[in-house]
């Protein structure tokens, strides 16, 4: 594939988004309050579906990028690969709801603490374990993940 | 809540701890390599040298990191050395320089000390601060 094809991804509004769900699940482990993490668990479905009401979405367009605080870096990219990974954080964040509802805490917390170290390993290093898994199914030729890496 | 606040400290302390002392071993072990590694034998001496790790999948690396070491080459003409190493075809030099992700790129000066790791993507600006200070 070449970039021509490929469209284009605010890698601030990513980044945004992964600074956000470090920061909540963080306060919902601090303060013991799990509906922060089911909120967490929907504003990445919301993203992962790519609807227009996605928490992250509103909170970067309409509070983060008018304020100036960080530069947009627009940059072509597939999206497919993101969204997936943001699918994959809302299921483990939904997992991890069920958990702590069912009175297992021990497991929930594990669960969001793997979804704040995948986050930290994205905002800090750009490493997206989640887009690695979808490339990966891509190679192997599962259905739905039609897109390829780029060479 | 002081205990959980205390743990979310604790944890978040001993990963970037383990990164902070897994990037000066990176240092470390680069400022060895400057001197007996193949990949930078029969350099001009006295020029700043970027060594850049890659992989042919690596969406950052094709979108990013590649061009903007590119411009850099471009402006810095001879005064930097950029070499790029393909980690898929050359994963023993990957090893040498203890390479765990790409984009990686080691920013060595003059005098061939390692200066700086970047694990993941690095903007122009930074490494041409860098190339400067160097």
């Amino acid at each position: 594939m070449s970039t021509d094809t490929l469209r284009k991804i605010d890698q601030t509004g990513l980044k945004t988004g992964h600074a956000a769900t470090i920061i909540l699940l963080l306060a919902g482990f601090v303060l013991n309050f799990w509906p922060l993490v089911t909120f967490v668990a929907l504003a990445q479905l919301l993203a992962a579906l790519d609807s227009p009401y996605a928490p992250y979405r509103l909170f970067y367009q309409n509070v983060i990028k008018p304020s100036g605080i960080v530069k947009p870096n627009i940059q072509p990219d597939n999206p497919e690969p993101h969204r997936f990974s943001v699918l994959i954080g809302a299921i483990v964040n939904t997992t991890a709801t069920l958990f702590l509802l069912a009175g297992a805490p021990a497991i929930g917390w594990g669960l969001v603490w793997v979804v704040i170290a995948l986050a930290n390993l994205n905002f800090w290093l750009s490493i997206c374990v989640g887009c690695m898994m979808y490339y990966q199914l891509n190679r192997f030729g599962v259905p739905g993940f039609t897109q390829a890496p780029i060479r | 809540m002081i205990e959980r606040i205390l743990f979310a400290v604790i944890l978040l302390s001993v990963g970037f701890s383990a990164y902070q002392w897994f990037t000066r071993q990176q240092i470390k072990q680069a400022t060895v390599n400057r001197f007996t590694d193949p990949l930078l034998t029969g350099l001009q001496p006295g020029v700043p040298i970027i060594l850049y790790f890659t992989t042919p999948t690596c969406v950052p690396c094709r979108l990013q990191q590649t061009p903007t070491l590119q411009r850099l080459q471009q402006e810095l003409g001879d005064a930097l050395k950029v070499i790029r190493v393909d980690a898929t075809e050359n994963p023993e030099a990957a090893d040498r320089w203890r390479v765990f992700s790409v984009p990686t790129t080691f920013v060595l000066d003059r005098e061939g000390h390692a200066r700086k790791v970047y694990n993941g993507v690095v903007d122009g600006e930074t490494l041409k601060r860098e190339l400067q200070a160097s």
